[in-house]
């Protein structure tokens, strides 16, 4: 599934580099404690998610304590 | 060129390719020697010589590509072993000429840094429109991705793209953005590899720095 990111995180991504044309391959670290490992992120905007993820695991823009580009 | 015998042709056929439907090949002669070779489709086998001069410039020595066959034609019988080989072990240099472009054969982020060349241009595809990397002032946000002008010339419909390019979002790269940088702008250059079920093999460049204002224009839209 594809999430829509909030304007405060998607100018931040514009702000980190690529993993590939049109792609940033991120960690996304929420609030209650789970970390997200290399999710992909197109466009600075669209989080796409598997479909098997836990309810609690789904980001919102209250979730997301912040997001880096993947080391993985 | 010289048609392989079938045991070579499987040989090659469980060994990767160098791109697509070729293979820069050592081959291992009977006494010992060894020869830069290229195979195309695993079966038809041509001598290289110490670099791709032969095979990607067009030669006026006739003697030069007269030795070049008949070193080839005196292979025959004579291979032992046909071993796939990085072209930067082959030819010992850290890039080399491959159809008129420099190629590194490995990924951009791990090239080393180098700088745009007076007019040269560049490609960007995107699924979308509104692509995020372009800034406002239409240049490019610092570790940006795109292609070069050459190498995109290869791309007809947006799927192309996303195969060429190992692109994991499975959208058409539809829309397509050219950039036109000043010259010494900070780039580096590198091969897509193979990913996300996708093989690669397109050139792709990383702008470190982005690009200035005014340097990209479009999109112009593709088929998907």
């Amino acid at each position: 599934m594809l999430i829509k990111l909030s304007s405060k995180w998607r100018q931040q991504l514009q702000t980190l580099p690529e993993s590939g044309m049109g792609y940033q391959k991120v960690d996304v670290f929420l609030s209650n404690g789970h970390v997200l490992k290399g999710a992909m992120v197109f466009n600075s905007e669209d989080l796409s998610l598997p479909d098997s993820i836990e309810k609690a695991n789904v980001p919102t823009d209250e979730s997301i304590m912040t997001i880096k580009i993947s080391a993985a | 060129m010289i048609k392989l015998a079938s045991d070579y042709r499987t040989s090659l056929i469980n060994q990767p390719e160098s791109g697509m439907g070729f293979q820069f090949v050592e081959a291992r002669l009977n006494d010992n020697q060894t020869r830069n070779c290229i195979a195309y489709n695993c079966e038809e086998l041509t001598y290289l010589g110490d670099s791709l001069q032969l095979l990607f410039e067009k030669s006026s020595d006739i003697r030069l590509q007269e030795v070049y066959k008949a070193e080839t034609q005196s292979m025959s019988g004579r291979i032992v072993k046909l071993t796939v080989v990085e072209p930067t072990i082959m030819f010992k240099s850290a890039s080399f000429k491959a159809f008129g472009e420099s190629v590194e054969s490995r990924q951009a982020a791990n090239a080393s840094l180098d700088k745009t060349n007076e007019n040269e241009r560049f490609i960007r595809f995107s699924a979308y429109k509104n692509d995020s990397r372009i800034t406002p002032q239409q240049g490019l946000h610092p570790g940006t991705y795109a292609t070069t002008e050459d190498d995109a010339r290869h791309i007809r419909r947006g799927i192309d793209a996303v195969a060429r390019y190992a692109l994991p979002n499975p959208q058409p790269a539809i829309y397509v953005f050219k950039i036109s940088p000043p010259q010494y702008t900070s780039i580096r250059r590198g091969t897509v590899q193979p990913a996300y079920g996708q093989p690669g093999g397109g050139i792709e460049v990383i702008f470190p720095d982005g690009t200035p204002k005014n340097t990209v224009s479009g999109p112009n839209e593709i088929p998907r």
